[in-house]
């Protein structure tokens, strides 16, 4: 119930509480992109531990061969799941999740341009998210990979007459509906995203003055918008080959599953910079707090990352040289991705630049950023041999892939959002987190994620192909994936370390200040966590560094350099 | 500020990245199907290319993970520091570190379309050439030139091309022989290709390489090389001979039990009616409205002469196989036993079978060399 | 380590809820830049001009978010809809009615919302 004095002060208001003021009703009713914020991160986090679980699930099945603890049709579904819920479901709502929370605070605005909308794409990612998880409960979760297949993802009936095993239960049905919804979520944050970037930055903030983090976002959602579509199609015309009599994918009556495969890689590619432009920003913005100096090279930043988004279009078949396209495309798609590598370095650099000759103060978020750079340019190495078409002959579809999708996902996105989260938890709960707890995962996961993925290289190298439920005795392989096992399970050990560390810090961590890190931007220059409105009056920017000139008036950006 | 560093790192950290790097030199010792212990000139051209990868990520590596370590332990803020240096950016440094990774990667650009155009070249002089027809989950083997069928074992000769056909009307699978070449996948509708040569006399592990449902994993084959090309032409003049005779009451007993019970999905030339084991199956299986000629289960006719059964999970091993010997450790006893235990979700859903039948049979089949 | 004027901002909250109801929201039309912000509070921010400065009033339902029903209620009609399309035509039928529903009403708040600004 709430009391309201009007008028004169002689009159009192009883009115029960309308449902928005309840606790429940507030979270169901917001539109407020700081709690959007959050929910986007706790439900992403909460997959996390779901693909998480169907990680260690796959990998106890492979320490040993022959292994008896998952049957094929379960493992299949695992391993399926594994990805589609880490992609779909941990880390681009966990990017959106960032981006809504941080975004309007620093480019000092109030909220995001569509609040409304906002609130209906975290929604919509909720309701996919459950629709897709439930499927285990009929044990038709997906099962055809991650990235679906034709003609294996057909009914029976529309797969060949000789075909017995393809997709004749629901399992593919509900992926394309989960996929979809999670699409229709993300172009709706996405249009958020870029009307607010292009619109409601505060004055004097010029797009050349907007933090690296934003840019990556803004980057990221107009990939979203343009990529989408090519999976929305894919999956369409899947749902008609399935149920609805049409043959695009089935080759026995004129399709070609092949189509498949282009349409679905024609979002795919752009997907995983999707995944880690962000992860890019958030790098950006935390080495330059911990070395006392602002980035180097913040134009070559953003302009790699404008170049990265459209040279995505332009590799996609990269993942298809196994396919039997003719060798004059294959050596553009060679090309392009050999292109594409080009802006990453670039970045690289630049971020090395960035702490070189600066003061740096190894606190948690600072390790994770570090690790992210060492751990992606593996990441990269072992990418750029991908692109090299002969060798890729020999590795594609084998362990030498998987290593190489983790060290990017894994040594690069998950990496930097752990740095995201230590870095702005203060901001956004009012709380420090343990700081001894917060290094001890880092060693830990640093040492767990190379245990697991180093040797799927060799792996890969020594013959073990993707997606096998067991492999015999007698194939030399034995060794390896116990160790991958093992490295595994310590990174199960190194998130059980940040839940705890989450959980008590939540209730009993060191209260934070507005500003725990002296930082340089905008979010920092409100309370800890900040007011309902941001700002009860909208800064004015003069640099790129705002909050920075106003703490260091004598020394501000504006007064030594011109952007 | 905390520490999060011990002295000593730097040192340790080293070791352990070098005996990292080093563990990859264990990929070419013996074992495994390995890429980097290759037995042909295509495996060979694509091994080479690693190592030079390795080489130049080896060095990028250490440059760049030793710069970052370097700065890390340099530029420590010490209470002593003085402020870091505010710098913005430096075009000319930035321009540097463009055009240096780029004529790098161009270098490297080069060397990709010189292999892969190399490695497509159509094949000069001697070829043998097969069909690689991928089922789901086994390999069939087709030769069109001798008209001979046989399944999980491929039987090449030495220093020979091979043009590997590759059909599939179910769904994609990839063929891959590491030690012999990279894979090219068996896409339904096309008409993919892979060629190869093996230099010397061996047998080498083949793997499907792209999901194909439930037993992805079991699908395998192997490559066996015959010691000369005479040997080769004498192993296909055996496999174009009918089925033998049954030579014992046992073997008679057991290719009873196949025409009352395994005709449905298994021919044997000789013994089945109406199958002659020729039918080129690009031809026969590709047509969803016709199912004559196009079984399900490998042709038997030769079985006892191949070295891999059940799709290329079980050695044949005939030893253990002796008419009237214990069978417990036959393999092919034991898929007869039970396939589905060997291979859960295949095709062979049979009822039990009972000792004596499996013993028949087994005497039957071995015999069929 | 700064706390920006926000103690300030208290202060100026507690005084704008004891004015009238129908007090209008103004922003300063001159502001200074950020590196100054700290010193304002409802002060004069003097610039060596005789200007008299309007008390800044504003009201936080005006610049806080608006709590809405709708994106859940549209996201669960989508729902049924989605289902209803590959399982059960019906349910979709039922579907595409609610959303369309959920369509008016959001649109509705909105235009509700701009007439009252």
């Amino acid at each position: 119930m709430a009391v309201r004095t009007v008028g004169d002060g002689t009159t009192t208001v009883v009115r029960e509480k309308p449902f928005s003021e309840t606790f429940i009703g507030e979270w169901l009713t917001t539109t407020d992109h700081k709690k959007i914020g959050l929910m986007y991160m706790v439900t992403a986090f909460f997959f996390f531990l779901v693909g998480g679980m169907e990680a260690l699930l796959i990998r106890a099945q492979l320490a040993l061969p022959n292994g008896q603890v998952l049957d094929p049709e379960t493992f299949n579904q695992m391993f399926t799941m594994h990805g589609t819920t880490m992609i779909f479901l941990f880390v681009m709502p966990m990017m959106s999740g960032f981006g809504n929370y941080v975004v309007p605070l620093m480019i000092g605005a109030r909220d995001m341009a569509f609040p409304r909308m906002n609130a209906f794409g975290y929604w919509v990612l909720l309701f996919g998210g459950v629709f897709i998880e439930l499927s285990f409960l009929f044990h038709s979760a997906p099962n055809g990979g991650w990235f679906m297949y034709a003609p294996l993802s057909l009914t029976k009936d529309a797969c060949g007459v000789h075909a017995y095993k393809c997709t004749p239960g629901m399992n593919a049905d509900f992926w394309i509906l989960g996929t979809t919804m999670l699409g229709i979520s993300s172009i709706t944050g996405s249009l958020n995203f870029v009307v607010t970037m292009l619109k409601m930055r505060a004055p004097g903030m010029s797009i050349n003055r907007m933090p690296l983090f934003c840019w990556m976002i803004l980057v990221m959602s107009f990939l979203l918008l343009f990529a989408l579509p090519s999976l929305t199609a894919a999956s369409a015309l899947l749902l008609l080959d399935r149920h609805f009599g049409t043959h695009f994918y089935g080759f026995a009556y004129g399709g070609d599953p092949v189509l498949w495969q282009h349409l679905f890689w024609s979002f795919g590619h752009p997907e995983v910079y999707i995944l880690i432009l962000p992860a890019f920003g958030m790098v950006s913005e935390i080495l330059p707090v911990f070395s006392r100096k602002p980035i180097f090279g913040y134009t070559f930043i953003a302009w790699s990352g404008v170049a990265i988004g459209f040279l995505s279009f332009t590799v996609w078949a990269h993942h298809m040289f196994a396919v039997g396209l003719p060798p004059i495309a294959q050596a553009f798609f060679a090309s392009s991705t050999s292109l594409i590598a080009l802006p990453t370095a670039v970045k690289i650099f630049n971020w090395l630049a960035t702490i070189f000759k600066g003061n740096l103060r190894f606190r948690a978020p600072m390790l994770f950023a570090l690790g992210f750079v060492g751990m992606f340019l593996i990441g990269g190495l072992n990418g750029a041999a991908l692109a090299v078409v002969p060798f890729d002959y020999q590795v594609t579809d084998s362990y030498f892939v998987v290593s190489h999708i983790h060290y990017v996902l894994f040594g690069g996105s998950v990496l930097a959002i752990f740095g995201g989260i230590f870095y702005w938890f203060p901001k956004m709960t009012g709380r420090m987190m343990n700081e001894k707890l917060a290094q001890l995962q880092f060693w830990v996961l640093m040492i767990g994620l190379n245990l697991a993925f180093f040797p799927m290289h060799l792996l890969g190298l020594l013959g073990m192909p993707r997606r096998v439920y067991t492999y015999p005795a007698n194939m030399g392989w034995n060794e390896l994936n116990l160790l991958s096992t093992i490295g595994a399970f310590l990174v199960g050990v190194g998130v059980m370390i940040f839940l705890i560390n989450l959980v008590h810090s939540l209730k009993k961590g060191e209260k934070a200040p507005s500003d725990p890190w002296d930082a340089f931007t905008l979010e920092w220059d409100t309370a800890s966590p900040p007011k309902k409105y941001n700002f009860l009056t909208i800064p004015i920017v003069r640099s790129r560094r705002p909050f920075y000139d106003k703490k260091n008036p004598e020394i501000a950006d504006w007064k030594s350099v011109i952007h | 500020m905390r520490k999060p560093v011990f002295r000593g790192t730097k040192p340790l950290a080293l070791t352990g990245v070098l005996l990292a790097l080093s563990t990859i030199l264990l990929a070419a010792c013996g074992g495994s199907p390995s890429t980097l212990d290759p037995a042909g000139p295509i495996a060979g051209r694509e091994s080479n290319v690693f190592w030079l990868l390795l080489i130049i990520a080896a060095i990028i590596f250490v440059g760049v993970e030793g710069m970052l370590i370097y700065s890390i332990f340099r530029f420590r803020e010490r209470p002593d520091s003085p402020p870091a240096p505010q710098w913005h950016g430096n075009l000319k440094v930035e321009i540097i570190w463009t055009v240096l990774p780029a004529i790098l990667l161009g270098v490297i650009l080069f060397i990709t379309i010189q292999g892969l155009f190399d490695v497509a070249k159509e094949p000069e002089g001697k070829t043998v050439e097969v069909t690689a027809y991928g089922h789901q989950w086994w390999w069939e083997f087709y030769y069109p030139d001798s008209k001979i069928t046989t399944a999980d074992s491929l039987v090449v000769p030495p220093n020979t091309w091979v043009k590997v056909k590759l059909f599939s009307n179910n769904v994609i699978h990839s063929f891959w022989v590491p030690q012999l070449t990279g894979k090219t996948d068996v896409v339904p509708g096309h008409d993919n290709v892979r060629t190869f040569k093996a230099d010397k006399p061996g047998r080498y592990t083949g793997i499907c390489a792209e999901y194909c449902g439930v037993q992805h994993a079991n699908m395998r084959f192997d490559v066996v090389v015959t010691d000369n090309f005479d040997k080769f032409q004498t192993w296909q003049r055996e496999q174009q001979a009918a089925a033998a005779n049954p030579s014992s009451d046992l073997q008679a007993k057991g290719k009873q039990l196949y025409l009352d019970q395994c005709t449905t999905c298994h021919g044997i030339v000789g013994v089945l009616e109406n199958y002659t084991g020729k039918e080129d199956p690009t031809v026969q299986c590709v047509n969803p409205e016709k199912q004559n000629g196009c079984l399900i289960g490998p042709d038997l006719t030769h079985f006892g002469s191949r070295k891999l059964i059940a799709g290329g999970v079980l050695e044949n091993n005939v030893d253990q196989c002796q008419p009237g010997g214990d069978l417990s450790n036959c393999n092919l006893a034991k898929w007869l036993q039970d396939p589905q235990k060997v291979k859960p979700g295949n095709d062979m859903v049979i009822g039990q079978l009972s000792k004596d039948d499996i013993a028949a049979l087994v005497a039957y089949l071995e015999s069929l060399k | 380590m700064t706390n920006p004027g926000q103690s300030e901002d208290k202060e100026k909250e507690t005084r704008q809820q004891q004015s009238s109801e129908d007090a209008r929201a103004e922003q300063n039309p001159e502001q200074t830049p950020a590196s100054s912000a700290s010193q304002e509070g409802g002060e004069q921010q003097g610039t060596g001009k005789k200007r008299v400065k309007k008390v800044v009033q504003i009201r936080e339902e005006d610049i806080s978010p608006h709590s809405s029903l709708w994106p859940l209620l549209t996201t669960a009609a989508l729902s049924i809809t989605l289902v209803g399309f590959i399982f059960n035509p019906i349910v979709f039928g039922i579907g595409v009615v609610l959303l369309l529903g959920c369509i008016l009403g959001w649109v509705r708040e909105g235009s509700k919302q701009r007439k009252q600004r």
